[in-house]
């Protein structure tokens, strides 16, 4: 937020094939971004830490290393920095593995030109988002958590750590839905923007981790609770009426 | 098809051995109930008795030599089954990497058609996208070729048009071929030795085993390029070694890397995608021509050697006339046969 408003917004480009880049990068240039290109695992990870992108479109397929080491090396370093996945790979576990490792979209090649600028304006749309509404205030405590959405920082009552940019944007919608019960494909279109057949397991693995951070006894848990067969409901102060939820 | 028929073969063998076990085993059985029959006759009913030794002994040595022909054939079907596995995983990523190797350039070309068909850009630029797609395109027709061209080899069909050439001058010309087409620099490929024979080849066939070499060599490189081609000749053959400045093979996989869907499976690697088609063809191109050819590196970071050896003219003459007479026949056959029809 630093930025002068004028600046063009920078994307990382990783891709190796030659041709498929070169239309990329045109047509990425032709939308007014300003863009990068790394051809391979290891020019990917230097670039980024050396500049600050706005967004990285990501290969799966890359020489030296591949794209899903790539994504937890940059969510190590920089977790906000939305990435969207590139591939040829159309299985549903390597999707899913993507999604884990910190992607925050995936385009399955061959891909619609327009598809791909739509999702990445909306990408970019959401970043903005989250920074805007995280901006003001950015602090949020819950139990004895402390959680500062801008920086992704946490103290819990058994440790301090950063959370990655997709949990932190999941606590963020069950935080300000609190009390209303969300459910697991709402959370998939809002938080992960997936519609129709991504396996809701995904939610449950992330809301696991959610637990195992923030809940005194991720068993038995008191703020994030599930609710039978609707999907999960967030509270922040102790309720006495645990006879409702599971 | 080499595979499934021996595995058919040791199925084969395992029925007849159990069917063996059980004649065997009737035999033993009727053989008890006559002696039994017998003793009583002689000595009257219930003082019979076996001599223990010699039925033993002939049950002994039976179930000896079955046990060994059953464990014989069991461990012939698990071998084949277990390759029968190994294959078939092989077979899998295989379809995956083709998928991959199909879907690029196919994503690329989609990719600057809507590009060209959406903006407005320079003629050159439009160009330059035509460009890019030939390429794909002839990327995409070079692999659907060279996995039809293996079907039809495995199937035994005639997929090679072989002649007599000089074996120099066809070997440096295609060489000279593949160094404009890889835009190689003359200090790049560097081609010695000479090879004053006469060789049966295929020549497109040979511009297949230099391409797939050299795009290896280009691939699995950390450094700019350099390859070396030696020509000699012994009293049996031409032989070619091909040096490359790769990233080399670990020893154990300087077999392994000309089977059928083999690929190095190293994320680390400068190269990741492939078909694992290249070497398996270069290899059953250069055993079509009766030769043999061989990898070798010092280790990794040092390069790879392939060693090509083709027989020439005189040891491959009678394979090769057969193969025309062959062919003539054929020829003449579907002659007569197209004659017959129209004659009709």
């Amino acid at each position: 937020m630093n930025k002068p408003i004028n600046k063009k917004q920078a994307i990382l480009l990783v891709e190796d094939e030659d041709s498929l880049a070169a239309g990329l990068e045109f047509n990425l240039a032709a939308e007014g971004y300003d863009i990068e290109r790394a051809r391979d695992g290891l020019e990917a990870i230097d670039m980024f830490s050396e500049k600050e992108f706005d967004l990285v479109i990501l290969d799966i397929m890359l020489p030296y290393k591949d794209g899903f080491e790539v994504a937890e090396k940059m969510r190590e370093t920089e977790p906000q920095t939305p990435i969207l996945m590139l591939t040829a790979r159309s299985k549903v576990e390597d999707r899913v593995r993507g999604l884990e490792v910190g992607a925050d979209d995936y385009i399955i090649k061959p891909f619609n030109l327009q598809e791909l600028l739509a999702r990445i304006k909306a990408m970019l749309r959401r970043k903005a988002w989250y920074r805007q509404v995280t901006r003001d205030n950015p602090i949020f405590s819950f139990g004895k958590n402390r959680i500062n959405f801008k920086t992704l920082q946490c103290r819990t009552a058994k440790s301090t750590f950063i959370l990655t940019q997709r949990e932190a944007m999941l606590l963020k919608y069950l935080v300000d839905h609190e009390g209303e019960i969300v459910s697991r494909k709402e959370l998939l279109e809002k938080v992960w923007n997936i519609s129709g057949d991504v396996d809701t397991r995904t939610v449950d693995n992330f809301i696991a981790r959610l637990r195992k951070y923030f809940e005194l006894d991720p068993r038995r848990p008191v703020h994030i609770k599930s609710v039978r067969s609707a999907g999960y409901i967030f509270m922040r102060k102790k309720t006495l009426d645990d006879k409702t939820t599971k | 098809m080499r595979t499934r028929n021996q595995f058919s073969i040791s199925i084969v063998i395992f029925v007849l051995a159990q069917l063996a076990w059980f004649a065997l085993l009737g035999l033993f059985i009727y053989r008890f109930f006559l002696s039994r029959s017998l003793a009583s006759q002689i000595a009257g009913p219930g003082s019979w008795s076996i001599n223990p030794r010699s039925t033993s002994l002939f049950i002994l040595i039976a179930g000896a030599l079955l046990y060994v022909v059953v464990s014989v054939a069991m461990a012939i079907i698990f071998k084949n089954f277990s390759s029968q596995l190994r294959m078939t995983k092989m077979y899998d990523t295989f379809i995956a990497n083709i998928t991959h190797e199909l879907k690029s350039p196919l994503a690329s070309i989609r990719l600057h058609l809507e590009t060209l068909s959406y903006r407005d850009m320079s003629k050159e630029q439009a160009r330059q996208f035509v460009r890019l797609m030939l390429q794909d395109a002839s990327r995409l027709d070079g692999l659907i070729n060279a996995i039809l061209k293996i079907s039809a080899l495995e199937q035994k069909k005639d997929v090679f048009e072989v002649q007599v050439h000089r074996a120099e001058s066809v070997i440096r010309n295609t060489i000279e071929e593949c160094r404009s087409q890889f835009r190689l620099k003359p200090e790049q490929l560097l081609v010695n030795g000479s090879a004053d024979v006469k060789c049966v080849l295929d020549k497109n066939a040979l511009k297949v085993v230099f391409d797939n070499l050299i795009d290896n060599a280009l691939k699995y490189t950390l450094n700019p390029p350099l390859i070396h081609i030696q020509l000699q000749t012994t009293p049996q053959s031409v032989v070619i070694t091909f040096r490359d400045n790769g990233i080399g093979l670990p020893p154990k996989t300087a077999k392994k890397i000309f089977r059928k869907f083999h690929r190095i499976d190293d994320p680390s690697s400068p190269n990741v995608k492939g078909s694992g088609l290249g070497l398996y063809w270069v290899k059953e191109i250069i055993r079509y021509h009766g030769g043999r050819i061989e990898a070798s590196s010092k280790g990794e970071g040092q390069g790879t050697t392939f060693i090509i050896s083709l027989p020439i003219y005189e040891v491959s003459k009678t394979r090769y006339l057969n193969s025309l007479i062959k062919w003539t026949n054929r020829k003449k056959r579907q002659q007569d046969k197209l004659y017959e029809q129209t004659h009709q």
